[in-house]
């Protein structure tokens, strides 16, 4: 079996395709006595994905089930995932999250374009875990990332989350706090087990009153990165 | 009246959400938030130790109206929980 340490967490699983292989590689550590948890693949799991979605291969199957294992005991270590595109600029994450298509790759790519691509670094393109270490909230590069393997094995200290729609012009207001909790929640994957739920919206409430939440329409502009920085840096909303 | 043993009151940032700790209870779909008002009267509920009447004159004292208001009030909320499930 192989170890990853993914999001400070020891995980043990032996991946049959060289999709998951190659993508889990930057993870890999030594043997260690320590496995936080293990993830099984089975050879004939009916759970997957595949089964339902004959456009996929048994490599991505694979991929997207570990993923979602991942993220599931990601939750047991005070984790969640959120559906977003990270970037760490200046030491601190910016995650912007958003239903599929709306744009939160091309917004953090702006940022890149914007600040430069040595100063904003995207941790996650699309599936970063956020970890409370000492009920602070840092954002983990993971294996899982979405379509293209964009990820890098770091954490960084999150600083906001914004979620985005698309707009003709860019306006950013702070996010009302139910709204924020059930964008969250829209986001991440909610497990069935009483035990899991609950741990889970301890550690949503810990972020929650961590971070602040904003929400912004964008637009592709180079304008909209310098927007949402001078929101969720300083504070500053060009909206109320 | 009592909660179902399935549902908790559960507090994030500044709202207190209801969620399903228990398989046996259907997990609704979407979100139900509570504000402290509700907060109070759930907490009273939960135990399903309190008459209606109790419960009513808690309300009267706590939030200083008379108590047919409370009772309206109660009733309402109670309505509403009803609808939801969430009592037994």
């Amino acid at each position: 079996m192989a170890l990853y340490r993914i999001a400070d967490i020891n995980v043990e699983y032996e991946p049959r395709f060289d999709m998951l292989r190659e993508r889990s590689k930057k993870y890999l550590i030594g043997p260690s006595d320590k496995v936080n948890f293990k993830i099984s693949i089975k050879n004939d799991d009916p759970s997957k994905p595949g089964d339902n979605n004959s456009g996929l291969s048994d490599a991505e199957c694979e991929y997207i089930a570990v993923g979602s294992s991942f993220y599931k005991g990601l939750i047991s270590f005070n984790g969640l995932l959120l559906h977003a595109s990270a970037v760490a600029y200046e030491n601190e994450a910016y995650l912007f999250s958003a239903p599929c298509g709306t744009g939160k790759s091309t917004h953090t790519s702006i940022w890149q374009k914007h600040f430069g691509k040595d100063k904003a670094v995207i941790i996650n393109d699309d599936k970063p875990a956020i970890r409370l270490v000492n009920g602070i909230p840092y954002v983990y590069g993971t294996p899982f990332s979405g379509q293209f393997d964009i990820s890098e094995n770091i954490s960084v200290k999150l600083k906001a989350i914004t979620f985005l729609h698309r707009s003709d012009i860019n306006t950013i207001k702070p996010m009302d706090g139910s709204k924020a909790i059930y964008s969250f929640l829209n986001q991440t994957i909610k497990p069935s087990e009483p035990e899991l739920k609950l741990k889970a919206y301890k550690t949503l409430d810990t972020i929650l009153n961590s971070v602040p939440v904003f929400e912004m329409g964008c637009n592709m502009d180079e304008e909209a990165a310098e927007v949402a920085y001078k929101a969720m840096k300083e504070g500053i909303c060009n909206e109320d | 009246m009592k909660i179902k043993d399935g549902y908790k009151l559960c507090k994030v940032k500044d709202s207190s959400i209801v969620i399903a700790v228990d398989n046996a209870v259907m997990d609704f779909n979407g979100l139900v938030t509570l504000n402290s008002t509700g907060e109070f009267i759930w907490s009273m509920l939960e135990k399903g130790e309190m008459t209606d009447e109790q419960v009513i004159e808690a309300i009267a004292k706590e939030y200083n109206v008379d108590k047919n208001t409370a009772s309206a009030d109660f009733y309402e909320f109670a309505d509403s929980l009803k609808e939801a499930g969430f009592l037994e």
